[in-house]
């Protein structure tokens, strides 16, 4: 009796260590569950994009209101890709993303726009054959994403921002090497993309894609991403693209902790928004911590570098600090505060506040509001930005 | 079932469409501006979008937040009057938005980006796309407008169909 209670005591302990280490990272904060990898939700090893059938189950269980469900329930059947409304085979991941914005912003005394725009309307999957996998995307943008563009449009234009060939590689596939276009891997992976952090170091989630090569790894305390960057094949002329390192190491030292650091180096011969040749470099670290379940606090800190030809190298950095706080499941407060210093002579820093609502409704909707305060510089001067975004999303 | 999924990507084929086809007056604003100031060009879509990526929600280059600063509203049909006088209160005030030592509207007429910190810096060529050749502007509205109504007649025929099978060939 003695000794089946014991061989079931290192059975629980085994198959807990092994979901642990398999555990994901929908979204950076999802680390209040304990979740520190990413890659067993996502079929991105660093996050982001298509979750996997285990991703899907926890997003219900866990991520979407419970309307008088508990986490102990399992999740439901239409938390299946499209609703489940038609089977796919377990080699093959599919889905889809639209996400809608409504948006305004004043900038000084001057008069205030409002617009509404489709952000994003993709199609994305991953087809798995024994230990090689391909993933693609493919989507129509109405603005936006030109660095994803595949076609040709000032606006209008179908995107791919994810196109890979990837091999596992280990005895519990901890390690994955892809070759494609894929998101850099630099510092915490934000949905907000338009962050000063994910703006500045060109690593947002949006269109900041580029194509290389990288390799991935990830266990129960830690995971990390190298790439070789070849640069964006979706741009051109060759000069304009950059090519050289982005990467990141994540450990775990305790359950609900992270701390990272992260760097990048680049090169283009012709900087697509320096038009000249510009070697840029950003370094930096990271911490996600859960202090108490509800809250997570998440951010990133970088230096910045930028050497362009004909004047001084610029040396400057960039902050990120935010608070998640889940009042209930299903529903976000969040508070977000930014700093950024290019360097540029003469120009003071740039600042910006936002305070955030997320509600994820249901397993495919979510629904978010953002309300900034913005200090930006743009030479000597400092100009006042305010906005409010409304972003619908709908995860098929 | 199956009838369910193409009514949905029918329905986002349209709904892209139709958002890409208002997307696509936007260009007026560079136009009046190569106007306004005599341009022997007209400036890409990166001197107000960041990125280039354009949007509303993209118009936050430091060129463009000054210009907004100074009553651009870059509202539809705004006209070419708030772009004129948000470079006429730009020059006025001496605004110089990438701190390279020079005016906005100077730089503009020497053919440089405002945006840019390195002195004298123009706008470079970049172009996007697969291939990144330079193709007419409206090809992606087109493609998306095919696209769309392609999905909507194929949702539609599944739907007469399966309400009378006998129509079905």
């Amino acid at each position: 009796m003695q000794r089946t209670v014991k061989l079931l005591l290192a059975l629980m302990v085994v198959v807990g260590s092994l979901a642990s280490a398999r555990r994901a990272d929908a979204y950076a904060w999802m680390i209040r569950h304990d979740y520190t990898g990413c890659a067993t939700c996502h079929t991105d090893p660093s996050g982001g994009g298509l979750l996997t059938a285990y991703g899907r189950a926890q997003s219900d269980i866990l991520l979407s209101q419970g309307w008088g469900r508990t986490e102990k329930d399992e999740a439901r059947a239409s938390a299946a890709p499209f609703f489940g409304w038609f089977g796919v085979p377990d080699r093959l991941e599919i889905g889809a993303q639209v996400r809608t914005l409504t948006y305004w912003s004043k900038v000084g005394s001057g008069p205030a726009a409002t617009s509404a725009m489709l952000m994003q309307s993709d199609a994305l999957a991953q087809l798995t054959v024994g230990r090689v996998r391909g993933f693609g995307s493919i989507g129509f943008q109405a603005d936006g994403g030109r660095q994803a563009a595949i076609t040709h449009a000032e606006s209008g234009n179908l995107v791919s921002r994810e196109h890979w060939l990837g091999v596992d590689l280990g005895a519990d596939d901890q390690w994955l090497v892809r070759a494609g276009r894929m998101a850099l891997p630099f510092g915490l992976r934000l949905i907000e993309h338009t962050t000063f952090i994910r703006q500045t170091t060109r690593t947002d989630v949006n269109d900041g894609q580029q194509h290389g090569v990288s390799l991935s790894y990830g266990d129960e305390r830690v995971r990390g991403e190298f790439m070789a960057i070849a640069g964006n094949y979706q741009l051109s002329p060759d000069g304009a693209r950059e090519r050289g390192y982005s990467g990141f190491v994540e450990v775990s030292p305790f359950t609900g902790g992270a701390v990272g650091v992260t760097s990048l180096v680049t090169h283009a011969a012709d900087d697509a928004y320096l038009h000249v040749a510009s070697t840029r470099q950003a370094h930096g670290a990271f911490v996600r911590y859960a202090p108490w379940r509800p809250l997570v606090l998440l951010a990133e800190e970088d230096w910045l570098s930028q050497a362009p030809a004909g004047m001084a190298a610029l040396h400057g950095h960039v902050g990120f600090v935010q608070a998640d706080l889940q009042v209930m499941r299903g529903l976000h407060v969040l508070a977000t505060g930014e700093v950024l210093n290019d360097g540029v002579p003469g120009q003071g820093s740039s600042w910006g506040a936002t305070a955030s609502i997320w509600w994820f409704a249901f397993p495919h909707v979510d629904l978010r509001v953002d309300a900034s305060d913005a200090k930006i510089a743009a030479g000597p001067q400092q100009l006042d930005v305010k906005s409010v975004a409304v972003v619908a999303h709908l995860y098929l | 079932m199956r009838t369910r999924l193409l009514a949905l990507a029918a329905a986002l084929g349209v709904a892209a469409t139709l958002h890409s086809g208002l997307a696509a007056a936007k260009p007026q604003f560079v136009r009046d501006i190569a106007t306004h100031l005599s341009l022997g060009y007209q400036p890409p879509c990166g001197l107000c979008h960041v990125h280039e990526s354009t949007g509303a929600a993209t118009v936050h280059t430091p060129f463009a937040l000054s210009m907004r600063a100074n009553g651009f509203s870059g509202a539809k049909g705004s006209g070419a009057g708030s772009t004129a006088a948000s470079l006429d209160a730009l020059a006025a005030g001496q605004v110089d938005s990438d701190g390279d030592g020079a005016t906005d509207v100077t730089e503009l007429r020497a053919g440089s980006d405002p945006n840019d910190p390195v002195p004298g810096a123009g706008f470079g060529d970049t172009a996007y796309g697969c291939g990144a050749r330079v193709a007419p502007r409206d090809v992606g509205t087109r493609a998306g407008a095919w696209l769309g109504v392609a999905l909507a007649a194929l949702a539609a025929a599944r739907r007469v169909r399966v309400r009378n099978p006998r129509a079905a060939p």
